[in-house]
Protein backbone atom coordinates (compact mmCIF):
# COMPACT_ATOMS: atom_id res chain seq x y z
CA UNK A 1 0.00 0.00 0.00
CA UNK A 2 1.18 3.38 -0.85
CA UNK A 3 0.09 6.39 1.81
CA UNK A 4 0.77 10.03 1.23
CA UNK A 5 2.89 11.00 4.21
CA UNK A 6 3.95 14.44 5.61
CA UNK A 7 7.28 16.68 7.18
CA UNK A 8 5.13 15.52 10.71
CA UNK A 9 4.65 11.93 9.97
CA UNK A 10 6.09 10.19 13.26
CA UNK A 11 7.51 6.64 11.56
CA UNK A 12 7.75 5.29 14.82
CA UNK A 13 4.04 5.63 16.72
CA UNK A 14 2.67 2.74 14.09
CA UNK A 15 -1.03 1.64 14.16
CA UNK A 16 -3.17 -1.40 14.78
CA UNK A 17 -6.21 -2.83 13.93
CA UNK A 18 -9.13 -3.35 16.46
CA UNK A 19 -9.77 -6.65 15.17
CA UNK A 20 -6.26 -8.43 15.45
CA UNK A 21 -5.52 -6.53 18.60
CA UNK A 22 -1.78 -8.51 19.29
CA UNK A 23 -0.63 -7.13 16.03
CA UNK A 24 1.02 -3.78 14.66
CA UNK A 25 2.29 -2.01 11.83
CA UNK A 26 4.88 0.93 10.75
CA UNK A 27 5.47 2.47 7.48
CA UNK A 28 8.85 0.25 5.57
CA UNK A 29 10.13 3.60 5.39
CA UNK A 30 12.08 4.98 9.07
CA UNK A 31 11.78 9.03 7.97
CA UNK A 32 10.86 10.96 5.45
CA UNK A 33 14.04 10.95 3.42
CA UNK A 34 13.32 7.83 2.42
CA UNK A 35 9.90 7.90 1.19
CA UNK A 36 9.02 8.58 -2.42
CA UNK A 37 8.99 12.42 -3.50
CA UNK A 38 6.55 13.16 -6.19
CA UNK A 39 5.33 16.91 -7.21
CA UNK A 40 5.62 18.50 -4.10
CA UNK A 41 4.16 15.13 -2.15
CA UNK A 42 5.73 12.18 -0.20
CA UNK A 43 4.68 9.01 -0.29
CA UNK A 44 5.36 5.46 2.10
CA UNK A 45 4.45 2.15 1.92
CA UNK A 46 3.95 -0.56 4.20
CA UNK A 47 2.18 -4.62 3.87
CA UNK A 48 -1.56 -4.73 5.40
CA UNK A 49 -2.38 -8.63 6.86
CA UNK A 50 -4.39 -10.44 3.97
CA UNK A 51 -5.91 -13.81 5.56
CA UNK A 52 -7.49 -15.97 2.91
CA UNK A 53 -8.76 -18.21 5.22
CA UNK A 54 -9.62 -17.63 9.10
CA UNK A 55 -6.21 -17.32 11.19
CA UNK A 56 -6.10 -18.33 14.79
CA UNK A 57 -3.67 -16.65 17.15
CA UNK A 58 -3.12 -17.47 20.35
CA UNK A 59 -1.23 -14.46 22.54
CA UNK A 60 -0.76 -13.53 25.87
CA UNK A 61 -2.58 -10.83 27.85
CA UNK A 62 -2.06 -9.60 31.44
CA UNK A 63 -4.95 -12.26 32.01
CA UNK A 64 -3.02 -14.81 30.77
CA UNK A 65 -4.12 -16.82 27.25
CA UNK A 66 -5.88 -15.46 24.82
CA UNK A 67 -7.01 -17.35 21.14
CA UNK A 68 -8.83 -15.43 18.88
CA UNK A 69 -10.33 -16.55 15.25
CA UNK A 70 -9.89 -13.84 12.38
CA UNK A 71 -11.89 -14.57 9.51
CA UNK A 72 -10.35 -13.70 5.89
CA UNK A 73 -9.74 -10.00 4.71
CA UNK A 74 -7.42 -7.57 5.01
CA UNK A 75 -6.19 -6.24 8.23
CA UNK A 76 -3.66 -3.08 9.14
CA UNK A 77 -5.23 -1.00 7.03
CA UNK A 78 -4.24 3.10 7.80
CA UNK A 79 -7.71 5.24 7.54
CA UNK A 80 -6.99 7.73 4.80
CA UNK B 1 67.31 2.39 49.50
CA UNK B 2 65.51 4.74 47.85
CA UNK B 3 61.95 4.28 47.85
CA UNK B 4 58.44 5.39 46.12
CA UNK B 5 55.28 4.60 47.55
CA UNK B 6 56.90 2.71 49.65
CA UNK B 7 58.10 0.15 47.47
CA UNK B 8 62.14 -0.62 47.22
CA UNK B 9 62.90 0.93 43.58
CA UNK B 10 64.24 -2.14 42.59
CA UNK B 11 60.65 -3.38 43.43
CA UNK B 12 59.44 -0.79 40.91
CA UNK B 13 56.91 -2.91 39.13
CA UNK B 14 54.53 -3.12 42.19
CA UNK B 15 53.82 0.37 42.36
CA UNK B 16 50.35 1.64 40.46
CA UNK B 17 51.74 2.90 37.63
CA UNK B 18 55.70 1.89 36.76
CA UNK B 19 55.87 -0.91 34.54
CA UNK B 20 60.08 -0.27 33.61
CA UNK B 21 60.16 -3.98 32.38
CA UNK B 22 57.74 -3.59 29.91
CA UNK B 23 59.49 -1.98 26.93
CA UNK B 24 59.56 2.14 25.88
CA UNK B 25 55.63 2.92 25.81
CA UNK B 26 55.71 2.37 29.23
CA UNK B 27 52.53 0.29 29.14
CA UNK B 28 51.99 -3.71 27.40
CA UNK B 29 48.71 -5.03 25.85
CA UNK B 30 46.97 -7.35 28.51
CA UNK B 31 47.72 -11.39 28.83
CA UNK B 32 44.85 -13.22 26.81
CA UNK B 33 43.21 -14.80 30.02
CA UNK B 34 43.92 -17.91 31.58
CA UNK B 35 41.54 -17.67 34.35
CA UNK B 36 37.54 -15.39 34.58
CA UNK B 37 36.76 -12.95 32.51
CA UNK B 38 38.17 -11.04 29.52
CA UNK B 39 36.42 -8.19 26.94
CA UNK B 40 37.81 -7.54 23.64
CA UNK B 41 36.80 -5.14 20.57
CA UNK B 42 38.15 -4.61 17.15
CA UNK B 43 39.78 -1.18 16.27
CA UNK B 44 40.19 -0.70 12.73
CA UNK B 45 40.20 2.98 13.46
CA UNK B 46 43.09 2.84 15.40
CA UNK B 47 45.36 6.04 14.82
CA UNK B 48 48.43 5.48 16.37
CA UNK B 49 50.78 3.46 15.15
CA UNK B 50 52.88 3.04 18.60
CA UNK B 51 50.66 0.60 19.86
CA UNK B 52 48.92 -2.57 18.30
CA UNK B 53 45.17 -3.71 18.22
CA UNK B 54 46.24 -6.12 21.27
CA UNK B 55 45.50 -3.20 23.05
CA UNK B 56 41.80 -3.46 22.27
CA UNK B 57 42.29 -6.65 24.32
CA UNK B 58 40.86 -5.89 28.57
CA UNK B 59 42.40 -6.87 31.25
CA UNK B 60 41.20 -10.26 32.83
CA UNK B 61 38.63 -9.98 36.40
CA UNK B 62 38.03 -13.12 38.48
CA UNK B 63 34.19 -12.88 37.68
CA UNK B 64 32.95 -15.69 36.21
CA UNK B 65 30.01 -15.72 34.12
CA UNK B 66 27.74 -19.52 33.12
CA UNK B 67 25.98 -17.15 30.57
CA UNK B 68 26.80 -13.66 28.36
CA UNK B 69 24.93 -11.11 26.39
CA UNK B 70 25.30 -8.08 24.66
CA UNK B 71 23.60 -5.75 22.14
CA UNK B 72 25.01 -4.95 18.38
CA UNK B 73 25.75 -1.48 18.67
CA UNK B 74 27.30 -1.14 21.80
CA UNK B 75 29.88 -1.82 24.16
CA UNK B 76 28.11 -3.28 27.05
CA UNK B 77 27.89 -6.99 27.94
CA UNK B 78 25.49 -8.36 30.65
CA UNK B 79 26.97 -11.56 32.84
CA UNK B 80 24.89 -14.13 34.96
CA UNK B 81 26.90 -16.15 37.36
CA UNK B 82 26.25 -19.78 38.57
CA UNK B 83 24.60 -18.38 41.69
CA UNK B 84 21.95 -15.76 40.01
CA UNK B 85 23.43 -12.98 40.29
CA UNK B 86 23.30 -10.13 37.52
CA UNK B 87 26.78 -8.27 36.49
CA UNK B 88 27.18 -5.89 33.59
CA UNK B 89 30.15 -4.08 31.92
CA UNK B 90 29.60 -0.73 29.75
CA UNK B 91 31.56 1.35 28.46
CA UNK B 92 28.50 3.26 27.47
CA UNK B 93 25.17 3.71 29.44
CA UNK B 94 22.48 4.00 26.37
CA UNK B 95 19.43 2.41 26.44
CA UNK B 96 20.56 1.58 29.60
CA UNK B 97 20.89 4.88 31.80
CA UNK B 98 18.93 3.20 34.68
CA UNK B 99 21.13 -0.02 34.97
CA UNK B 100 24.33 0.69 34.18
CA UNK B 101 25.45 3.57 36.49
CA UNK B 102 28.91 2.21 36.91
CA UNK B 103 31.12 2.32 33.37
CA UNK B 104 33.90 0.36 33.01
CA UNK B 105 34.24 -2.42 35.41
CA UNK B 106 32.10 -4.92 36.10
CA UNK B 107 29.48 -4.40 38.41
CA UNK B 108 26.33 -6.15 39.76
CA UNK B 109 22.99 -4.99 39.45
CA UNK B 110 20.59 -5.39 42.04
CA UNK B 111 20.66 -8.44 44.93
CA UNK B 112 18.29 -10.60 43.60
CA UNK B 113 19.89 -14.20 42.89
CA UNK B 114 17.01 -15.69 40.31
CA UNK B 115 18.39 -14.02 37.15
CA UNK B 116 17.97 -17.10 34.45
CA UNK B 117 18.84 -16.14 30.94
CA UNK B 118 19.57 -13.08 29.41
CA UNK B 119 19.61 -11.76 25.67
CA UNK B 120 20.82 -8.51 23.56
CA UNK B 121 19.47 -7.43 19.97
CA UNK B 122 20.32 -4.66 18.48
CA UNK B 123 19.34 -2.18 20.87
CA UNK B 124 17.25 -4.28 23.26
CA UNK B 125 17.83 -7.05 25.70
CA UNK B 126 15.82 -9.33 27.21
CA UNK B 127 16.04 -11.48 30.76
CA UNK B 128 14.35 -13.92 32.68
CA UNK B 129 14.04 -13.79 36.46
CA UNK B 130 12.55 -16.20 38.53
CA UNK B 131 10.25 -17.63 35.43
CA UNK B 132 9.27 -13.76 34.50
CA UNK B 133 10.49 -12.04 31.43
CA UNK B 134 12.11 -8.17 31.56
CA UNK B 135 12.34 -6.14 29.13
CA UNK B 136 15.31 -3.02 28.41
CA UNK B 137 16.62 -1.17 25.60
CA UNK B 138 14.49 0.56 22.39
CA UNK B 139 10.80 -0.66 22.39
CA UNK B 140 9.79 0.79 19.25
CA UNK B 141 10.84 -2.05 17.64
CA UNK B 142 7.32 -4.08 19.44
CA UNK B 143 9.98 -6.64 20.77
CA UNK B 144 8.58 -5.51 24.74
CA UNK B 145 6.13 -7.96 23.86
CA UNK B 146 3.52 -6.28 26.01
CA UNK B 147 1.82 -4.48 22.59
CA UNK B 148 3.76 -1.19 23.87
CA UNK B 149 6.61 0.48 22.35
CA UNK B 150 7.99 2.46 25.43
CA UNK B 151 11.62 2.47 25.63
CA UNK B 152 13.10 0.76 29.17
CA UNK B 153 16.54 2.24 30.85
CA UNK B 154 16.52 -0.33 33.21
CA UNK B 155 14.65 -3.97 33.36
CA UNK B 156 11.37 -3.82 33.28
CA UNK B 157 8.53 -6.57 34.19
CA UNK B 158 6.54 -7.32 30.80
CA UNK B 159 5.33 -10.95 31.09
CA UNK B 160 5.04 -13.01 34.30
CA UNK B 161 1.78 -15.04 33.01
CA UNK B 162 3.82 -18.13 31.80
CA UNK B 163 6.73 -19.28 33.16
CA UNK B 164 9.75 -18.56 30.63
CA UNK B 165 13.17 -20.91 30.39
CA UNK B 166 15.00 -19.26 27.91
CA UNK B 167 15.11 -16.04 25.65
CA UNK B 168 17.02 -15.14 22.65
CA UNK B 169 16.81 -11.59 20.25
CA UNK B 170 17.62 -11.32 17.22
CA UNK B 171 18.17 -7.44 15.64
CA UNK B 172 14.14 -7.01 15.39
CA UNK B 173 12.65 -9.82 17.19
CA UNK B 174 12.41 -11.60 20.80
CA UNK B 175 11.48 -15.27 20.87
CA UNK B 176 10.87 -16.89 23.93
CA UNK B 177 9.88 -20.34 24.87
CA UNK B 178 8.14 -22.09 28.41
CA UNK B 179 8.72 -24.60 30.59
CA UNK B 180 6.28 -26.94 28.26
CA UNK B 181 8.71 -26.16 25.28
CA UNK B 182 5.57 -24.19 23.95
CA UNK B 183 6.94 -20.89 21.59
CA UNK B 184 5.80 -17.20 21.54
CA UNK B 185 7.43 -14.29 19.12
CA UNK B 186 7.25 -10.64 19.27
CA UNK B 187 8.46 -7.90 16.81
CA UNK B 188 9.08 -7.93 12.81
CA UNK B 189 6.78 -10.39 11.22
CA UNK B 190 9.37 -10.31 7.68
CA UNK B 191 10.07 -13.42 5.91
CA UNK B 192 7.60 -15.57 8.59
CA UNK B 193 10.30 -15.01 11.41
CA UNK B 194 7.48 -15.04 13.86
CA UNK B 195 6.35 -17.24 13.11
CA UNK B 196 2.09 -16.22 12.70
CA UNK B 197 2.02 -16.88 9.08
CA UNK B 198 1.72 -13.38 8.06
CA UNK B 199 4.84 -11.13 6.75
CA UNK B 200 2.97 -8.18 7.42
CA UNK B 201 3.79 -5.76 10.15
CA UNK B 202 4.91 -6.50 13.51
CA UNK B 203 3.79 -8.89 16.53
CA UNK B 204 2.76 -6.83 18.98
CA UNK B 205 2.09 -8.76 22.01
CA UNK B 206 4.10 -12.22 22.39
CA UNK B 207 1.79 -14.67 20.70
CA UNK B 208 2.23 -18.42 19.85
CA UNK B 209 3.86 -19.79 16.89
CA UNK B 210 0.89 -20.73 14.62
CA UNK B 211 1.69 -24.50 14.61
CA UNK B 212 1.35 -24.87 18.20
CA UNK B 213 4.81 -26.72 18.91
CA UNK B 214 5.39 -28.24 22.45
CA UNK B 215 8.44 -29.80 23.76
CA UNK B 216 11.08 -27.22 22.42
CA UNK B 217 14.10 -27.68 24.17
CA UNK B 218 16.82 -25.28 22.33
CA UNK B 219 15.72 -22.13 20.15
CA UNK B 220 17.85 -19.45 18.91
CA UNK B 221 16.71 -16.13 16.58
CA UNK B 222 18.44 -15.16 13.94
CA UNK B 223 17.95 -12.74 10.80
CA UNK B 224 14.29 -12.86 10.24
CA UNK B 225 14.30 -16.77 11.61
CA UNK B 226 14.04 -18.91 13.99
CA UNK B 227 15.23 -22.49 14.84
CA UNK B 228 13.80 -24.42 17.13
CA UNK B 229 15.49 -28.19 18.72
CA UNK B 230 12.36 -30.57 19.51
CA UNK B 231 12.92 -34.15 19.77
CA UNK B 232 16.78 -33.83 18.95
CA UNK B 233 15.30 -32.51 15.53
CA UNK B 234 15.26 -28.37 13.52
CA UNK B 235 12.77 -27.14 12.99
CA UNK B 236 12.66 -23.02 10.99
CA UNK B 237 10.78 -20.47 10.51
CA UNK B 238 11.63 -17.69 8.48
CA UNK B 239 14.46 -17.02 6.34
CA UNK B 240 15.94 -19.65 4.32
CA UNK B 241 17.72 -16.90 1.32
CA UNK B 242 21.16 -19.37 2.01
CA UNK B 243 18.84 -22.62 2.50
CA UNK B 244 20.24 -23.12 6.17
CA UNK B 245 17.26 -24.48 7.27
CA UNK B 246 18.07 -27.78 6.42
CA UNK B 247 17.89 -30.61 4.19
CA UNK B 248 13.82 -31.44 4.10
CA UNK B 249 13.49 -27.90 2.35
CA UNK B 250 14.57 -27.72 -1.38
CA UNK B 251 13.52 -23.83 -1.67
CA UNK B 252 15.17 -20.61 -0.69
CA UNK B 253 12.09 -19.03 -0.13
CA UNK B 254 11.54 -17.73 3.12
CA UNK B 255 9.90 -20.58 5.56
CA UNK B 256 6.13 -20.16 6.50
CA UNK B 257 6.74 -22.17 9.99
CA UNK B 258 7.41 -23.55 12.09
CA UNK B 259 8.20 -26.86 10.22
CA UNK B 260 10.52 -29.55 10.51
CA UNK B 261 13.29 -29.00 8.35
CA UNK B 262 15.67 -32.10 9.62
CA UNK B 263 14.39 -34.85 10.49
CA UNK B 264 17.95 -36.95 12.75
CA UNK B 265 17.34 -36.94 16.42
CA UNK B 266 20.71 -36.19 17.25
CA UNK B 267 21.04 -32.38 17.91
CA UNK B 268 21.38 -30.93 21.13
CA UNK B 269 21.38 -26.98 20.70
CA UNK B 270 21.65 -24.43 17.66
CA UNK B 271 22.48 -20.71 16.47
CA UNK B 272 22.42 -18.60 13.64
CA UNK B 273 25.20 -17.87 11.72
CA UNK B 274 23.17 -14.66 10.09
CA UNK B 275 21.35 -15.48 7.26
CA UNK B 276 24.13 -17.54 5.90
CA UNK B 277 24.15 -21.08 8.31
CA UNK B 278 22.71 -23.03 11.09
CA UNK B 279 25.19 -24.44 13.05
CA UNK B 280 24.13 -26.89 15.76
CA UNK B 281 25.52 -29.71 18.40
CA UNK B 282 25.01 -33.26 18.80
CA UNK B 283 24.39 -35.04 21.18
CA UNK B 284 28.25 -36.47 20.72
CA UNK B 285 29.52 -33.15 20.83
CA UNK B 286 30.04 -32.63 16.96
CA UNK B 287 28.78 -29.99 14.66
CA UNK B 288 26.51 -30.13 11.89
CA UNK B 289 26.24 -26.69 9.32
CA UNK B 290 23.63 -26.65 7.13
CA UNK B 291 23.79 -23.51 4.24
CA UNK B 292 26.30 -21.01 3.10
CA UNK B 293 30.34 -21.30 4.14
CA UNK B 294 31.81 -18.52 2.15
CA UNK B 295 32.16 -16.35 5.57
CA UNK B 296 33.56 -19.27 7.26
CA UNK B 297 30.55 -20.56 9.10
CA UNK B 298 32.41 -24.01 9.15
CA UNK B 299 34.57 -24.32 12.51
CA UNK B 300 36.26 -26.73 10.57
CA UNK B 301 37.66 -24.08 8.00
CA UNK B 302 36.15 -25.71 4.44
CA UNK B 303 34.35 -23.44 2.54
CA UNK B 304 31.86 -25.70 0.82
CA UNK B 305 28.23 -25.13 1.32
CA UNK B 306 25.96 -27.92 2.65
CA UNK B 307 22.70 -26.59 0.82
CA UNK B 308 21.51 -30.43 -0.64
CA UNK B 309 18.65 -32.20 0.03
CA UNK B 310 18.66 -35.48 1.98
CA UNK B 311 20.74 -37.81 0.02
CA UNK B 312 22.50 -35.31 -1.95
CA UNK B 313 26.61 -35.01 -1.32
CA UNK B 314 26.23 -31.89 0.25
CA UNK B 315 23.39 -32.18 2.28
CA UNK B 316 22.99 -29.65 4.77
CA UNK B 317 23.29 -30.47 8.27
CA UNK B 318 25.99 -33.16 7.48
CA UNK B 319 28.60 -33.24 10.64
CA UNK B 320 31.69 -31.64 9.86
CA UNK B 321 34.16 -34.02 10.74
CA UNK B 322 36.89 -31.93 10.73
CA UNK B 323 35.26 -30.37 13.08
CA UNK B 324 35.76 -32.69 16.10
CA UNK B 325 34.26 -33.58 18.59
CA UNK B 326 33.88 -32.25 21.76
CA UNK B 327 31.77 -28.79 21.41
CA UNK B 328 29.84 -27.71 24.45
CA UNK B 329 29.35 -24.15 23.28
CA UNK B 330 28.60 -22.13 19.79
CA UNK B 331 27.04 -18.89 19.09
CA UNK B 332 26.75 -16.98 16.07
CA UNK B 333 25.56 -13.56 14.63
CA UNK B 334 25.16 -11.19 12.26
CA UNK B 335 26.33 -7.45 12.33
CA UNK B 336 23.82 -4.74 10.75
CA UNK B 337 26.51 -4.71 8.24
CA UNK B 338 25.54 -8.04 6.84
CA UNK B 339 28.23 -9.76 7.77
CA UNK B 340 28.50 -12.74 10.19
CA UNK B 341 30.81 -14.20 12.58
CA UNK B 342 31.02 -17.73 15.35
CA UNK B 343 32.69 -18.36 18.22
CA UNK B 344 32.65 -21.87 19.86
CA UNK B 345 34.35 -23.85 22.85
CA UNK B 346 35.71 -27.17 22.20
CA UNK B 347 36.94 -29.33 25.15
CA UNK B 348 37.49 -26.01 26.99
CA UNK B 349 39.05 -24.45 24.30
CA UNK B 350 37.82 -21.41 23.08
CA UNK B 351 37.87 -20.42 19.21
CA UNK B 352 36.37 -17.50 16.93
CA UNK B 353 35.54 -17.50 13.24
CA UNK B 354 34.02 -15.95 10.63
CA UNK B 355 34.04 -12.81 8.30
CA UNK B 356 33.86 -10.12 10.52
CA UNK B 357 35.81 -11.98 13.68
CA UNK B 358 39.67 -11.40 11.51
CA UNK B 359 40.04 -7.89 13.20
CA UNK B 360 38.68 -9.48 16.38
CA UNK B 361 41.98 -12.12 15.81
CA UNK B 362 44.50 -9.99 15.78
CA UNK B 363 43.26 -8.51 19.16
CA UNK B 364 43.25 -11.43 20.65
CA UNK B 365 46.60 -12.49 19.79
CA UNK B 366 46.22 -14.94 16.91
CA UNK B 367 46.71 -13.83 12.88
CA UNK B 368 43.90 -11.62 10.85
CA UNK B 369 42.11 -14.29 9.46
CA UNK B 370 38.04 -15.37 9.07
CA UNK B 371 39.43 -18.65 9.97
CA UNK B 372 38.03 -20.14 13.22
CA UNK B 373 41.20 -20.08 15.06
CA UNK B 374 42.06 -20.95 18.86
CA UNK B 375 42.15 -18.28 21.51
CA UNK B 376 44.56 -18.60 24.24
CA UNK B 377 45.98 -22.01 25.78
CA UNK B 378 43.33 -22.04 28.22
CA UNK B 379 41.19 -25.26 28.09
CA UNK B 380 38.62 -24.18 30.35
CA UNK B 381 36.55 -21.73 28.99
CA UNK B 382 32.55 -21.96 29.81
CA UNK B 383 30.93 -19.89 27.66
CA UNK B 384 31.56 -16.96 25.22
CA UNK B 385 29.51 -13.70 23.82
CA UNK B 386 30.35 -11.64 20.55
CA UNK B 387 27.86 -9.26 18.99
CA UNK B 388 28.94 -6.18 16.35
CA UNK B 389 27.11 -3.27 14.35
CA UNK B 390 29.83 -3.23 11.63
CA UNK B 391 33.34 -3.81 11.92
CA UNK B 392 34.08 -1.26 14.35
CA UNK B 393 31.94 -2.31 16.69
CA UNK B 394 32.60 -5.94 16.72
CA UNK B 395 33.03 -6.90 20.82
CA UNK B 396 33.67 -10.22 22.68
CA UNK B 397 34.14 -12.08 25.65
CA UNK B 398 34.98 -14.86 27.44
CA UNK B 399 34.56 -16.58 30.39
CA UNK B 400 36.13 -19.71 31.93
CA UNK B 401 34.90 -22.62 34.40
Amino acid sequence: MKVEVFVDTDFEAGWTDPAVPNMAWNYDQTNIEECEYVDGRYYATYEPMVLTEPHTFTYLTEQGRQTITVPPGTYGLLDE
Amino acid sequence: MASISGQNTSNIDQVDGFFTTQGGSGISPQPVLTSGTQAAQVGESWFNPDVTQTFFRGASTTHKFVKMASIHNYGQFIGIKANGELWYWANSNIYGQAMFTTLNAWTRYGTDTDWEDVTGGQITWGFIKGGDFYFMGYGGWRMRGDGGTATESSPALISSSETWVAVSMSAQTTTIRNTAGEMFFAGYNTDYGTGQGTTSGQTATFTQEQNGLTGVTHHSAGYRRCVMVRGGQIYTTGNNIQRSAGPLIASNSAINGPILTYSGTDIVTVTCFGDDATLAITTGGQVRMAGEANQYSRPDNSTQDQKGTTGQANEAFSILTGAGSGWTFLIAGKTSSSTNWGAGIKNGEAYLGGTYSQVLQVVMGNSQSSTWQRIGTTSNFQCIEMSGGNVNEMHVAFSTS
